[in-house]
């Protein structure tokens, strides 16, 4: 058995060890290479893990296929994440840099337990590890008073979000007298449905909407987009996404018969979330916040994929929220090295990049269009198959609003990249970019370009995790 | 397995690009000769195609099939048939030149080159490919580029401006015509994009095919350009370098009249009879307008910009006929015009290279100083106004004589424009070229041999194609009388 939950096991003795190595005067860059060892440890273990099946804690705990890609996706993700946070990060998280390790690994631990818990207090329980860890890491850069704020006002909506969900869950509760997702699956199958029952799921919905950045939760992103840390900005953007995604992916298979009488409610929600996301994104001019409202969009989008109930919408789902970890992340990845450099974050601190570093400037480009949805790039591969199984089920108008939307987003997606393209540097020499980075662009290029065209071994690979998760 | 030439027509270019991105930005003449070397196999393979085609069979040709994606239905597949060929050859005459016409280009010359011709490989893909997954793909990459082309290396100081409103209402455009796709697929129950199977199985009923058919005019309507849409292409066309504009004015605007008679007609032929009406009016906004407005321009891109909307509007006009002389009207007239807008565009950049500006008003006498130049806007100008022996008098004929016979009142009305058209090509060569020198102009060279070439390559097809236009009407007649025969089932 322990085999089977070894990746969380190791998860936690590392972040454990981090928090120790706190006590003990190590160097900063012995606990990055470190993290960064640990993480490809990490990895591995996850791959060598997964094809195990197995329920465990009195079926509180699902191994599948699902939840070891998950685990993959968002070690990986963590490993990005530990690998863009060099020598060159803020002062505040250098000094601490194994406390900001531990929560990192704790909040993974808690993710990737949310990809497993099948049963009610174990969700919620590793939901809030994964949430309050970021609570912290959001308000790390103590002396800046903006990123306090931006704790503090995470802390306070995702309280009461997750307050919210156990509202909502007391409700259900009461209907079920369970709290294993099974009986509740079964249960949900042949329950009479009432008012009361809807509004007690429409409330337990909030905490991962608010995860998601779904819209009427989703008021906290511009703030905590702007306020933390570019390295936890992106991890919140990637990595959270992911899980966030993978548990209402498990939500939705589980009370299938519940959400999909709320169907039209959901794709209104997706419909507002992405307009709304995209339409303020278009006035931004710090690049972290244009971001966070663009991320409030692409949450839209997925939600589209998520509330089809179907096996080929929710695949396609899991293809793009994974095409999206690449692509925000090179994103975040060239902001955060202009970051390092002029320290702004401002639209105009890109001016001139395609002349000062070739290779970060064309994947950030590349990343954008494809956040865009501009083909031949994977983000149109995979918002082409969410749309597909959208129209598949008839919704011609949710696909035309969505396919419009993609437009509007172009529109400020190219005021970045304009940035970038159009205009020549204020500095002469060019950018200095580390090899790790050099790296990371190529593959980032060529991920975005080749899954594109030949999205096949990606969307292979979502089919049968969704096979797994559906059962 | 034979020699895949299609997808070698779309692989010498990119192959093409990759090269000019590992090359420095200093090593520019290795980058122009890799685009001449790679755009020119590109040609020879397009006219390798023209003549290989065996006109006896008709139908699709050369025909590569992969499995891309089986669940979805997504298969790579590339093959050609008398409609696709002519614009493959367009395309490839228009890239090749595009890329000779663009040697004067200094500043950051590796990125222009690596994205003209990405633009060009887009087209290609657009007019080979079966599979309307990959049509989806190639017709969004070949309006991407635009953006960074115009924006970047255009003139005047509105290019920007200019560069955003194309590209945003091409994706507008765009977004209609990928949920027309998706619809289309969803509506034939099939689970393939496979066109040629859709075209042979695929029934659609009336009150979808009513919305469908409307959802791919706006969107390949926004391309044509068809009025109400057409704003983003004069302001397109004057802030783009030219070889963009060739190529823009040239090829990419044929991708809508393309998409309507390669999906729309042949899948929703009802319709077509619904919306016929409809797309005659909007026609003729085009045709006379876009004719009226030319007159009033100073810029000579806007006219040209302005006459190219009058003369796609020959195109749509041509289709709403719904008859077999109109629609190989229309076909032919595609082709010419990408002939003849291509030739406009060189022929005026050349000059403007030199003079550093095209305003009618300001030039002169510029026959005087660079005979070369306004020799070849003449002939472009003859060409482009209906003269006999050029393409265009061909097409332009055909779309006339089923207009007039189909609505004999707005037929005579688009034959009117002709006269306009006449009147403001013939008004600007003779202010522009003839007439006193300017005396600013009185040390201008004339084009160098060099500059030459593209223009002369152009004059010999128009020339050619519109002395024999056979080699292109018959090439295009086999696949226009299959949309006819669907046309009138319904």
């Amino acid at each position: 058995m322990i085999i089977y939950i070894l990746p969380e096991i190791l998860t936690f003795l590392m972040a454990v060890f981090f928090l120790l190595s706190a006590f003990k005067k190590i160097s900063m860059e012995t606990l990055h290479k470190t993290g960064m060892f640990f993480s490809i440890i990490n990895i591995l273990i996850i791959l060598f893990t997964i094809n195990l099946n197995g329920l465990f804690f009195y079926g509180t705990y699902k191994i599948d296929f699902f939840s070891q890609s998950i685990k993959f996706i968002l070690a990986v993700g963590l490993f990005f994440i530990i690998f863009m946070a060099d020598k060159r990060i803020e002062n505040t998280i250098k000094k601490n840099y194994g406390e900001f390790l531990f929560f990192l690994f704790s909040s993974n631990l808690g993710m990737m337990m949310l990809s497993s818990a099948l049963e009610f207090i174990t969700l919620f329980l590793s939901l809030e590890l994964s949430s309050y860890t970021m609570f912290v890491l959001v308000g790390f850069l103590k002396n800046k008073k903006i990123s306090a704020e931006a704790g503090i006002k995470y802390l306070f909506i995702g309280a009461v979000a997750s307050a919210l969900t156990l509202y909502g869950y007391s409700i259900i509760f009461s209907y079920f007298g369970d709290t294993s997702l099974q009986a509740m699956r079964i249960g949900s199958m042949f329950m009479m449905k009432d008012v009361i029952l809807y509004i007690g799921f429409i409330f337990f919905l909030t905490a991962f909407f608010f995860k998601l950045a779904i819209l009427p939760f989703s008021f906290w992103a511009p703030d905590v987009y702007q306020g933390a840390s570019t390295n936890v900005t992106a991890y919140i953007a990637t990595v959270s996404k992911v899980a966030g995604v993978a548990v209402l992916l498990r939500i939705f298979v589980y009370f299938f018969p519940i959400f999909a009488d709320q169907e039209k409610i959901l794709i209104l929600i997706s419909i507002l979330t992405m307009t709304f996301g995209n339409l303020v994104a278009v006035q931004q001019k710090e690049l972290k916040r244009l971001l966070a409202y663009s991320s409030i969009a692409q949450a839209g989008y997925m939600l589209v994929g998520l509330v089809m109930f179907n096996k080929s919408g929710m695949s396609s789902t899991l293809f793009y929220v994974t095409a999206y970890l690449v692509m925000n992340f090179t994103v975040f990845l060239v902001i955060d090295q202009v970051e390092k450099e002029k320290g702004s974050t401002e639209l105009t601190a890109l001016k001139g990049l395609s002349q000062r570093a070739p290779l970060l400037s064309l994947s950030l480009l590349l990343a954008l269009l494809s956040l865009g949805g501009v083909p031949p790039f994977v983000g149109f591969t995979g918002k082409w198959f969410i749309f597909s199984s959208a129209i598949n089920k008839g919704y011609l108008t949710l696909v035309l609003i969505a396919f419009l939307n993609s437009v509007i987003s172009v529109y400020y997606y190219l005021l970045v990249a304009r940035q970038a393209y159009l205009f020549m540097p204020d500095e002469k020499e060019k950018m200095k970019v580390t090899v790790p980075v050099r790296v990371y662009s190529y593959f980032s290029i060529v991920f975005i370009i080749v899954m594109g065209f030949y999205p096949a071994p990606l969307l292979n690979w979502a089919e049968k995790a969704i096979r797994y998760l559906v059962g | 397995m034979n020699f895949p030439i299609l997808s070698s027509i779309l692989i010498v270019p990119t192959l093409g690009v990759l090269l000019i991105l590992f090359c420095k930005p200093e090593q520019k003449t290795a980058i122009r000769v890799i685009s001449v070397i790679s755009t020119g196999i590109t040609l020879l393979l397009a006219i390798f195609l023209m003549i290989a085609y065996d006109r006896q069979a008709g139908g699709y040709q050369f025909m590569e099939f992969i499995p891309w994606i089986p669940q979805w239905g997504i298969n790579y597949i590339l093959a050609v048939d008398g409609l696709s060929i002519p614009l493959v050859f367009l395309n490839a005459i228009a890239i090749f030149t595009g890329v000779l016409a663009s040697w004067y280009i200094e500043d950051r010359t590796k990125e222009f080159y690596a994205l003209l011709i990405f633009l060009a490989t887009g087209v290609f893909g657009v007019f080979m490919t079966q599979d309307l997954f990959f049509f989806a793909i190639f017709y969004e990459v070949a309006v991407l580029p635009m953006y960074l082309l115009i924006a970047i290396w255009g003139s005047g100081k509105n290019r920007e401006y200019a560069a955003f409103k194309l590209t945003l209402m091409l994706f507008f455009g765009s977004a209609f015509v990928m949920g027309g796709i998706l619809y289309l697929y969803k509506a034939a129950g099939l689970n393939t994009f496979n066109l040629m199977e859709l075209k042979r199985l695929a029934q659609y009923p009336k009150e979808v095919q009513k919305i469908l058919f409307l959802l791919f005019f706006i969107g390949f309507g926004s391309i044509v350009p068809s009025f109400p849409m057409h704003t983003w292409s004069p302001e397109g066309h004057a802030c783009a370098p030219t070889a963009v504009s060739m190529l823009h004015a040239g090829v990419l605007m044929k991708l809508g009249g393309y998409g309507l008679l390669r999906i729309a007609i042949p899948l929703l032929p009802s319709g077509l009879h619904d919306w016929a009406l409809l797309m005659m009016a909007l026609s003729m906004c085009n045709i006379v307008y876009g004719a009226f407005t030319a007159i009033a321009q100073d810029d000579m891109k806007f006219m040209v910009g302005f006459s190219s909307v009058s003369h796609m509007g020959m195109v749509l006009f041509g289709i709403s006929t719904m008859t077999l002389t109109g629609i190989n009207g229309a076909a032919f007239q595609m082709f010419a015009h990408g002939l003849v807008t291509a030739l406009y565009f060189s022929s005026i950049g050349v000059m403007y290279n030199k003079t550093h500006t095209r305003m009618i008003s300001e030039l002169g006498g510029i026959a005087n100083v660079m005979p070369r130049a306004a020799f070849f806007f003449a002939i472009a100008g003859m060409a482009g106004l209906g003269l006999p022996g050029f393409a265009p008098f061909v097409a332009e004929l055909m779309v006339f004589i089923a207009g007039v016979s189909k609505y004999p009142i707005y037929g005579i009305i688009a034959v009117i424009s002709v006269v306009v058209t006449a009147f403001y090509i013939i008004r600007c060569i003779q202010r522009t070229y003839f007439g006193e020198t300017n005396p600013r102009w009185k040390d201008m060279k004339d084009a160098t041999n060099f500059e030459v070439v593209p223009l002369i390559i152009l004059v010999i097809a128009l020339f050619v194609f519109g002395m024999y236009p056979r080699l292109v009407l018959d090439l295009m007649q086999m696949e226009t009388k299959n949309i006819i025969a669907k046309l009138a089932l319904m």
